[in-house]
């Protein structure tokens, strides 16, 4: 026979999977906007039920003992966060490098009236001025001035582009640093997540959160275990930088240790540095071979020669003008040996313009792509207020009811206690 | 597929961006009147327009170099000419002399006309253009006759003044001394025909005028070779100014951009952000929760 407050009790369980739902319900509403919050369900199952005589056959009827709460647990679809991490690694690389070569272009300053290729335009002119008039200091003086224009613009460029390597370089110190910050506090939470059991959905948010960003800088592959920690691994050659508690931190690569090997942003700025470098190397080409082209002697040279530099280690920043020149020649060669000089600067700026074209598009895609999978992976865990609102109405029914059957199990026990007593 | 809050807000986030990111580049391009900013927009164009830029720049400079040629060249024929004014008046003066009835003192005069005259020859030879010596080739800060009554020039490594007016056309803009005059050692050195003339009056006998005539035709047809020339720097010129048209014209068509269709463009990216906006706003807005009570 079932206990006289089996009704009760029954009640106060509907009453608790009611409220316990809609409080879950509430903190997906609160969360609606949280960056990396997936929503939560109740799961609940009919409580195990009584056995009762019910003199049909040899077999007890089973009679229904309520509700319980199973388990809360958070919606999310581990593939779509591997995609989702994949992604964001391709975009970081490919930003990194499309923010350089942007840079690279604003340095460049190509086409402009006021760039490399004007001032070596300037300076074809001022030969042929001289030319016109080879006894005239006026135009001799302006030959040197137009010389100094093209080694100003060369120089500003060419300084630029250290700073823009410098940058480069404490970029990357800082987003080692970043992804060192990362790997702790993942670890940290792994502690935390064990002790707090396999269900602690907040913290794995605030885990996944950080895993999504350090993916953004380095590219990892995630392996959760079967005590909720994860276990993370570089994906270029699977060393360990996370496993349970323990970190390994990263370091700033060495040219030895070969570029790319952590992906992400990572990659990206030792590309960019590169790509920094060859096109500095590219310009300091091109200057040199101009300058040769309109004369150029040895450092202390005091010679007829234009330009003063070393042509065996040359270095557009020790460049100079040679003023001291009295009566300047212009070099038989240079009309063609300059004119290519400035064609092979024109090629580099097509290829600079090709290759942040490129990167522009690259960036665009990857952001497409990791749009799209944030998207599917937003309709699995991501909060539908519509959704949550018809399921607020939904628990408070069932809350009510619930109530509702608390009082009138409790009529009929005052019928039973107090009416019968009564009489 | 579920949809959420987040992924409108995303997507319309995106949406919006990317609208008004082509708004703003359209805008830019109409604002400047150029289609090309940076070597991305167009990494060929800009190559191109690059090399058109460095072409017009050097034809500027041709186009400089002309109009000196062209001073050098009407003054070498305005110079020439007076030469020749001033041989024809020499001949009359040797025509009159031949003719015997003149006395000492006329010849005496005549010949101190030619005197003149030859003086005056020189200081044509001795012309200058801004300065610079128009008849000594490229030594142009030094004169060809600088000494009154010495007409021996030094015409060794006496190069022709020349300019540059177009890629790889020079062209001679003036004419040495020994072309005028021939050479200084040569019998028939213009200024030794004169000194001849001079001693011939002086001494009462013939004057040689096939000589004149001779040192006349040399000066008319250098006079009329610097004419050709002048002809042939202004069909370069001319060559020159269309050839400036077509480059800036090809420029244009690179780096600039069409107003009617960029104005087009503009407007219709506008309407796109702003329909963008539009659709944001009445998507964002209502849920479930402004229906329930």
């Amino acid at each position: 026979m079932v206990s006289t407050f089996h009704g009760l009790e029954l009640g106060r369980r509907g009453l608790a999977v009611g409220q316990a739902s809609l409080t879950t319900t509430g903190q997906n509403i609160a969360n609606v906007n949280t960056k990396g919050y997936s929503r939560q369900q109740v799961n609940s199952s009919a409580s195990p039920s009584l056995d009762v005589w019910t003199g049909q056959g040899a077999h007890t009827g089973q009679l229904g003992t309520g509700v319980t709460i199973d388990s809360i647990t958070r919606v999310r679809d581990s593939f779509l966060d591997q995609q989702v991490r994949d992604h964001s690694e391709t975009l970081g690389q490919w930003q990194a490098k499309q923010t350089t070569l942007d840079r690279l272009e604003t340095i460049i300053n190509e086409p402009s009236t006021s760039g490399l290729n004007s001032a070596m335009d300037g300076l074809k002119s001022a030969w042929q001025d001289l030319a016109n008039e080879p006894d005239s200091s006026a135009a001799q003086a302006i030959v040197k001035e137009r010389a100094q224009g093209v080694v100003e613009v060369a120089q500003s460029m060419n300084k630029s582009m250290d700073s823009l390597k410098n940058e480069l370089t404490e970029q990357t110190q800082q987003t080692v640093d970043k992804a060192n910050g990362y790997l702790k506090q993942i670890a940290q939470l792994n502690k935390s997540i064990v002790n707090d059991g396999n269900q602690a959905n907040d913290l794995k948010d605030k885990r996944d959160v950080l895993v999504e960003e350090l993916s953004t800088l380095m590219s990892i592959k995630v392996d959760e275990k079967s005590n909720g920690s994860y276990s993370i691994s570089l994906a270029s050659n699977n060393q360990s930088l996370v496993n349970g508690e323990v970190v390994s931190e990263i370091d700033v690569q060495t040219e030895t240790d070969g570029n790319k090997l952590y992906g992400g942003k990572l990659a990206g700025l030792s590309e960019s540095i590169d790509i920094a470098t060859n096109y500095q190397s590219s310009l300091n080409k091109v200057v040199k071979d101009f300058a040769q082209a309109n004369g150029m002697s040895a450092m202390g040279g005091k010679d007829q020669s234009l330009f003063i530099g070393d042509a065996e280690n040359f270095n557009v920043s020790e460049l100079k003008v040679n003023y001291e020149a009295s009566a300047l020649k212009k070099p038989v060669a240079t009309a063609e040996t300059s004119e290519a000089a400035q064609r092979d600067f024109r090629k580099l700026v097509s290829q600079l313009g090709a290759q942040s074209q490129a990167a522009t598009n690259s960036v665009t895609n990857h952001g497409a792509a990791l749009q799209a999978t944030e998207n599917r992976r937003q309709s699995v865990t991501g909060v539908s207020l519509d959704e949550e609102m018809a399921n607020l109405i939904k628990y408070q029914h069932s809350y009510n009811a619930a109530a509702r059957l608390v009082t009138m199990t409790d009529q009929m026990l005052d019928t039973i206690i107090n009416r019968m007593a009564a009489r | 597929m579920r949809v959420t809050q987040q992924m409108l807000n995303q997507n319309a986030i995106r949406n919006m961006s990317q609208n008004l990111s082509r708004f703003e580049k359209t805008n830019n391009q109409v604002a400047s009147g150029k289609l090309l900013h940076r070597p991305s927009d167009d990494p060929n164009g800009v190559s191109k327009a690059m090399n058109l830029k460095s072409t017009l720049a050097t034809n500027a400079q041709f186009e400089r170099n002309t109009g000196e040629a062209k001073l050098w060249m009407d003054e070498t024929s305005q110079n020439i000419d007076s030469m020749v004014n001033a041989m024809q008046r020499v001949r009359e003066f040797a025509v009159q002399g031949n003719n015997g009835t003149y006395s000492e003192v006329d010849r005496a005069a005549m010949d101190a006309e030619i005197g003149e005259l030859t003086e005056h020859i020189r200081q044509l030879a001795n012309a200058k253009v801004n300065g610079k010596s128009l008849f000594n080739g490229q030594k142009t800060n030094q004169l060809p006759f600088p000494e009154k009554g010495n007409f021996a020039t030094d015409s060794t490594e006496l190069v022709a003044k020349t300019f540059t007016i177009g890629e790889g056309i020079n062209i001679q803009s003036s004419v040495l001394p020994d072309q005028l005059f021939g050479a200084s050692e040569d019998a028939t050195n213009l200024f030794r025909t004169l000194e001849s003339i001079s001693a011939d009056l002086k001494a009462g006998t013939s004057i040689d005028l096939e000589k004149i005539d001779a040192g006349i035709d040399r000066l008319l047809t250098v006079g009329a070779e610097n004419g050709a020339r002048q002809n042939r720097m202004e069909a370069v010129e001319n060559r020159l100014l269309d050839s400036n048209l077509q480059i800036k014209s090809m420029l244009s068509r690179v780096e600039d951009i069409d107003y009617a269709e960029a104005m087009i463009k503009l407007k219709s990216e506008e309407s796109i952000y702003q329909a963008s906006l539009a659709a944001t706003s009445k998507i964002i807005q209502p849920s479930l929760m402004d229906f329930l009570r």
